[in-house]
């Protein structure tokens, strides 16, 4: 958000560059101590699955808001970087621009500085108090409210920051932007999500890597993808994370009874009514609807029985689609098979999304699924090999509705 | 292109699978494994002093929740005639899980109304081309067109601006 105030005031209404990067970063600080104050604050002794979820609302809701106001009509801007050009070369094949370093190098000065906060004053001091028990830090004067806001305003004003710099990079639209989340929270989880030092480390580690995939292999989404694998190693073979202790205090999302009254059958009359009375087009959107209530079902079974939180459901379904494709085109298996063999498959990748949670819990499973969710999406769904395929196909589609039978 | 020519099913099935996944559901809430399942997100350490694995339960909760998802999409992709996977993206996932939460993460009727909430115009427009954006092609010239046949003749005569020709001939 700070990034679209960003570039709406200095190119577009021509404010200097340093005060509109001053009230972009205040703004966005300002939008993270609404979260905590409207939002997170209330939501203190819900669980942890119920915070992420949070989050991730916020996130889409912040980046709806951000479309509307950045391309209403479907536009997207240009984010030109206000930083020095030119090139520096190393040898014959490795050449570094200015603004590239630039950058790195205000990373390693913020991240210097969030060590000398953390490490030396007493705002730093409370922060740590805060994590480690919120009621002895409330019982020693310290806010966990106040605490927790200023923290939001601090990391949301670095965050648009960091956005700022890197757009000229990734392009200013919501979807790139929402992506760099991911590798973002897996530098964060390489830095266990403690250690500034470690977490920078991490950062460069995953941008390198991301970089010189390239040289390794050409074949498309390795690229994205590969990073986010290490990071599922890490997380694999790391020790597990410190036994969480709030377990108990946690308020849990409510969770039904699952017997099966009057209701149910109601509502199973009154939907072979609708199938029964409604119009084609109709029909289709609701049988839309109720296909795609299956993964919210198979949602509920996992957040909302097991209290494993998953973002990769609907990869998952993407994978059982991709095996039902291939078989049924491949092979000519009838739709039942086809399903079943999709199920086949899909299982044991589940399974693999499941890994983590044996060892971790909350936030970080979030971040393992999410990567795996990105790596499912990069090398399978949404690879320019697979896409190719469905352009073909569609404008194969588009030729055939168009010549009449 | 991977046409997808063997595929059918009809809609009263789909509707016939999702209400059995959902008494399904309703069904685990209810044993004795959907006993052990909150037990464990209530606490694990407590879960398995009293014999309760977690490693078992999540993994069955993991297995049978990707076995709903695979067979969810494997529905949706048989409703096309060409494969087409751009509609399960990461933005869309997380967005099944936000669905979810609005509805009720923990209720099976939850799930029902996340999904007819969350289910998002594109997903309908792309599982059925020419069914939902067309609108017009079903009811052409007052006569009912549920293949849909009469909007690729509305498409064409829009791009040769002759509308006369549209909807003549028995389609």
């Amino acid at each position: 958000m700070g990034a679209y105030v960003f570039y709406d005031l200095w190119p577009g209404h021509g404010v200097a560059w340093p005060l509109a990067l001053i009230i972009a970063v205040g703004v966005s600080g300002a939008i993270g101590v609404a979260a905590q104050l409207l939002v997170m604050g209330r939501l203190r002794r819900a669980s942890l699955t119920t915070k992420v979820i949070a989050t991730l609302a916020l996130m889409a809701l912040i980046g709806g808001l951000g479309d509307q106001y950045l391309s209403p009509n479907g536009l997207t801007r240009t984010a030109p970087s206000f930083l020095p050009g030119g090139q520096f070369h190393f040898g014959a094949k490795l050449s570094v621009s200015l603004a590239q370093i630039v950058v790195i190098g205000i990373a390693l000065a913020i991240s210097g500085l969030l060590l000398v906060i953390q490490k030396r004053t007493r705002f730093g001091l409370a922060t740590s108090a805060v994590c480690e028990n919120q009621t002895v830090a409330a019982g020693m004067g310290w806010s966990p409210d106040l605490i927790a806001a200023a923290n939001w305003a601090l990391g949301c004003g670095l965050a648009a920051l960091a956005v700022i710099l890197i757009a000229p990079v990734s392009g200013l639209t919501v979807d790139s932007l929402d992506l760099l989340v991911v590798p973002a929270l897996g530098a964060a989880l390489i830095g266990q999500f403690e250690s500034y030092t470690l977490t920078l480390l991490g950062a460069l580690v995953i941008g390198i890597g991301e970089a010189e995939v390239g040289l390794v292999t050409t074949q498309a989404g390795w690229a994205e993808a590969a990073p986010l694998l290490v990071i599922i190693g890490v997380l694999l073979i790391r020790r597990p994370a410190k036994v969480d202790r709030s377990h108990g205090a946690a308020r849990l999302p409510a969770v039904g009874s699952g017997r099966i009254g009057p209701g149910a059958l109601v509502t199973l009359v009154v939907s072979f009514a609708l199938v029964a009375v409604l119009s084609p087009s109709w029909l289709n959107a609701f049988t839309t609807s109720v296909v795609l209530s299956i993964t919210l079902l198979s949602i509920v079974v996992l957040t909302g029985y097991a209290g494993q939180l998953s973002l990769a459901q609907f990869g998952l379904a993407g994978i059982g689609a991709f095996v039902t494709a291939w078989f049924s085109a491949g092979f000519g298996l009838p739709l039942w098979a086809a399903m079943l063999v999709a199920v086949l498959v899909t299982v044991p990748v589940g399974m693999l999304v499941a890994v983590p949670a044996f060892r971790t819990q909350g936030v970080a499973l979030a971040i393992a699924t999410l990567s795996l969710l990105v790596v499912i999406d990069d090398l399978l769904l949404n690879n320019p090999g697979t896409r190719e395929l469905d352009e073909v196909g569609q404008s194969a589609a588009a030729r055939d509705l168009r010549v009449p039978p | 292109m991977i046409r997808l020519a063997t595929l059918s099913g009809t809609r009263s099935s789909r509707w016939v699978v999702a209400a059995l996944m959902a008494l399904a559901v309703a069904n685990l809430r209810r044993s004795s494994m959907g006993r052990r399942l909150l037990a464990i997100r209530a606490n694990p350490q407590a879960a398995s002093s009293l014999g309760i694995s977690p490693v078992m339960a999540k993994a069955y909760a993991f297995a049978i929740a990707a076995a709903m998802a695979a067979v969810c999409g494997s529905l949706l992709e048989a409703q096309l005639s060409y494969a087409d996977f751009g509609l399960f993206g990461s933005q869309a996932s997380i967005q099944t899980v936000l669905s979810t939460t609005v509805g009720g993460i923990g209720f099976v009727p939850g799930a029902i109304t996340g999904a007819a909430g969350g289910a998002r115009r594109d997903h309908v427009e792309r599982a059925f081309p020419g069914g939902f954006s067309f609108e017009l092609g079903h009811h052409c010239r007052g006569r009912p067109d549920p293949a849909g046949c009469c909007s690729s003749h509305l498409t064409a005569s829009f791009r040769s601006r002759s509308v006369s020709s549209a909807c003549s001939g028995p389609c």
